[in-house]
């Protein structure tokens, strides 16, 4: 059983392309347990979707991760028969959740879509062409003083006063279901209030959307976009 | 005598004025949009016509004032009136009895009267102002103005909403298949074909809804640039109010990006339309890139890029498409998702030579196939993507799936799909995947000389193709790479 477990993980290691995987060990006799560089670690299953689950480490959310939980954490957002994360980011924090509340990571230039994450972007940093967009207006997801953003997407993102901000879109929006419309189809048709944050702190409705479900929206797909 | 020959020639000048009491504007006019006009200006000339274009310039030729009609005609009676007027367009601003608008000059009689493309009077008209050449400051100046074949190029410079607004343009007039609405952007000489920032920007400003809206058939979209919408940059039943058959709407060498939802977002649900892409980049919006949700609509995308969106890459739910040469990568949601054949076969989705690469997420793939009818997949790459390289909703059926690759996927590379004979599952060693660059590193990569075909039956020659986008022939990565020339 045991060689099983190493020949899934040595599958694992060298089976990917740019995220080269770390040797972590699933525990054979209690498969709850990770094993890495002589540590152990105790992960839990996480459902995402009706289909998905993250395997994810028993590691305080708060806690900024050290060099090791970072490789273990790492490992159970792109390395364990999931890529629930970017290739190029790495976590700060063991906090995950789903596909709109990615957890927290720390920014580099060879990634460009931070979206649904917290970011940690050293001060003073220009960042430029690169896509922070939140679920839920007034997001507080990037963490930096003195950061110039040059055409970049920092819709519903709380917006630092020290920040620079050149050709950026800092739309506050929110995106809420009005009613739904079953049709002959079968399909349903789902009303959307779509709402744009004013000077005054207020929203407006601003248009009216429709989404159809479909072959690939599904009900709860369409639902789980809209804002909370 | 003299009063004789006065009644006669406005009798005759009349007569010119019945004939064309319902002539339209000219399908062969050609607009100027350019940031440092003046929306009062006429904005046009038609092409051949013996007059002088004046509308590239900033600046009116003519502002004329006091202008007269003698009935409700097409006729300005002015002392100014000169050859070199015909052809452009005259913008009436205001005057009595006068309907504002603009107008083609067709004919001039010199230092007497300018003949207009259609009556442009209630009645006898006193003291019209009108200016004639120029350009104007903004496309939606002129978007319920222009007609079926005209094109109207837009200068380089930055175009938000004009007033309250919600848009920054909004397209209600609708081309025909001979003749469609071409809206062209160039940065110093028309048919320049800027790229990057030189292309002129439709700027959603943070404020506005959508960027453009279109509700009318057979528009095409060249060398522009549309972003920070707090909707979508281009909204809308694209193929609506068509003229004729054949509905379709173009967008070429163009940029969609930090829009607050989708980038492009077609709802249509009644009628076929194409929605084709071509060498354009859609990135950094806050939700699907590209949206078709039109079960008879059908996506199209050529040597485009398609990346970095909060959600899937395009999203088409037709039953039909085709994508050659597209990048789909870093998404939230599936690269590509849907273009599934139809069942009866008689439409057969083509996906070639594209790369899908890191679309992450829960369930989220590279290549996501709906629908249970043939489709044709021939040297594609898909990696490191969240769950599946390529996928497909049911068990394939008449599934032509060849010559591809696909490695470190999330769970598997295939999902329904028999491996092809001639597929790869190494790693694709592209040359900088992370600063997006999809050219095979070297002559070793799995990539190079592994697509179909390798030769062709009968010729003689090197026919070697390459896996994904990049066609150059094994020579160092990023080197020469292929360049689409498009229509």
């Amino acid at each position: 059983m045991s060689k099983l477990w190493l020949s899934i993980c040595f599958l694992l290691v060298f089976g990917g392309d740019v995220y080269a995987q770390p040797a972590v060990i699933f525990d054979d006799k209690k498969p709850e347990f990770v094993h890495y560089k002589g540590k152990k670690f105790l992960t839990t299953d996480m459902p995402l979707t009706s289909e998905w689950t993250h395997r994810k480490p028993v590691i305080l959310e708060t806690k900024i991760l050290d060099v090791d939980e970072q490789e273990v954490v790492e490992f159970s957002l792109k390395g364990n028969g999931r890529r629930l994360i970017f290739n190029e980011l790495k976590p700060v924090k063991n906090d995950y959740h789903h596909d709109f509340d990615r957890g927290t990571v720390y920014y580099t230039p060879l990634n460009r879509n931070y979206s649904f994450h917290k970011v940690i972007i050293p001060d003073g940093t220009v960042v430029r062409n690169s896509n922070f967009t939140q679920k839920n207006s007034d997001t507080i997801a990037i963490e930096g003083k003195n950061l110039t953003f040059i055409d970049c997407n920092l819709v519903n993102n709380a917006i630092d006063p020290s920040w620079i901000l050149q050709e950026s879109n800092i739309a506050q929006i929110k995106r809420i279901k009005k009613s739904e419309i079953s049709q002959v189809d079968g399909s349903i048709k789902i009303i959307i209030s779509h709402q744009v944050k004013q000077k005054n702190g207020t929203y407006l409705e601003v248009a009216e959307d429709e989404e159809v479900t479909n072959d690939i929206d599904s009900y709860n797909a369409v639902i789980g976009r809209l804002s909370q | 005598m003299k009063k004789l020959l006065t009644i006669l020639t406005v009798i005759m000048l009349s007569l010119v004025a019945c004939r064309n009491s319902f002539a339209t504007l000219n399908a062969a006019i050609v607009w100027e949009v350019r940031t440092t006009g003046n929306a009062a200006n006429g904005g046009g000339y038609k092409t051949g016509a013996t007059g002088t274009d004046y509308s590239q310039q900033d600046a009116a030729q003519y502002s004329l004032t006091g202008v007269t009609t003698t009935a409700a005609d097409a006729i300005l009676l002015t002392a100014s009136a000169a050859a070199v007027m015909v052809g452009n367009i005259a913008n009436i601003t205001g005057g009595t009895n006068f309907l504002t608008g603009r107008y083609e000059i067709i004919s001039v009689v010199v230092g007497v009267s300018v003949t207009l493309d259609r009556t442009c009077t209630s009645a006898a008209g006193v003291g019209g102002t009108v200016e004639i050449g120029g350009a104007t400051n903004h496309p939606n100046t002129i978007s319920a103005v222009v007609i079926a074949g005209n094109t109207i190029y837009i200068k380089s410079g930055t175009y938000v909403k004009v007033g309250a607004n919600a848009y920054v343009l909004s397209v209600s007039v609708a081309g025909s298949t001979a003749s469609p609405i071409t809206w062209e952007g160039y940065l110093t000489t028309r048919g320049d074909n800027p790229t990057g920032t030189d292309r002129p920007l439709f700027d959603g400003n943070s404020d506005t809804t959508n960027c453009i809206v279109v509700g009318y058939d057979k528009q095409r979209f060249y060398n522009i640039r549309a972003a920070n919408a707090t909707g979508d940059a281009f909204t809308g039943s694209f193929c609506s109010n068509a003229v004729d058959g054949g509905r379709f709407f173009v967008i070429k060498n163009s940029k969609i990006s930090n829009n607050a939802s989708d980038g492009m977002s077609h709802s249509l649900n009644t009628a076929s339309c194409i929605l084709t892409l071509i060498d354009s980049e859609v990135n950094n919006n806050s939700a699907t890139g590209i949206t078709v949700t039109s079960n008879n609509a059908v996506y199209t995308g050529y040597f485009s890029y398609i990346h970095d969106n909060s959600g899937i890459g395009v999203s088409s739910a037709g039953t039909n498409g085709t994508s050659i040469g597209c990048i789909y990568e870093t998404n939230t949601g599936d690269g590509l998702s849907g273009i599934g054949g139809s069942g009866t076969g008689i439409e057969q989705p083509k996906v070639f030579n594209n790369v899908f690469y890191n679309n992450t997420g829960a369930g989220i793939d590279g290549l996501s196939l709906i629908g249970s009818g043939p489709v044709q997949i021939y040297n594609n790459s898909s990696t490191d993507n969240g769950a599946y390289g390529f996928t497909y909703a049911a068990t394939q059926r008449w599934l032509y799936f060849d010559y591809n690759l696909y490695n470190g996927n999330g769970t598997a590379g295939l999902n329904n799909i028999t491996a092809g004979s001639n597929d790869s599952t190494s790693a694709p060693s592209f040359n900088a995947a992370a600063t997006g660059d999809f050219t095979a590193s070297s002559s070793a990569s799995p990539l190079v000389g592994a697509g179909f075909p390798q030769s062709v039956q009968g010729a003689t020659g090197d026919y070697q193709w390459n896996i994904g986008v990049d066609q150059d022939d094994n020579t160092a990565g990023g080197a020469s790479a292929y360049t689409f020339v498009g229509p």
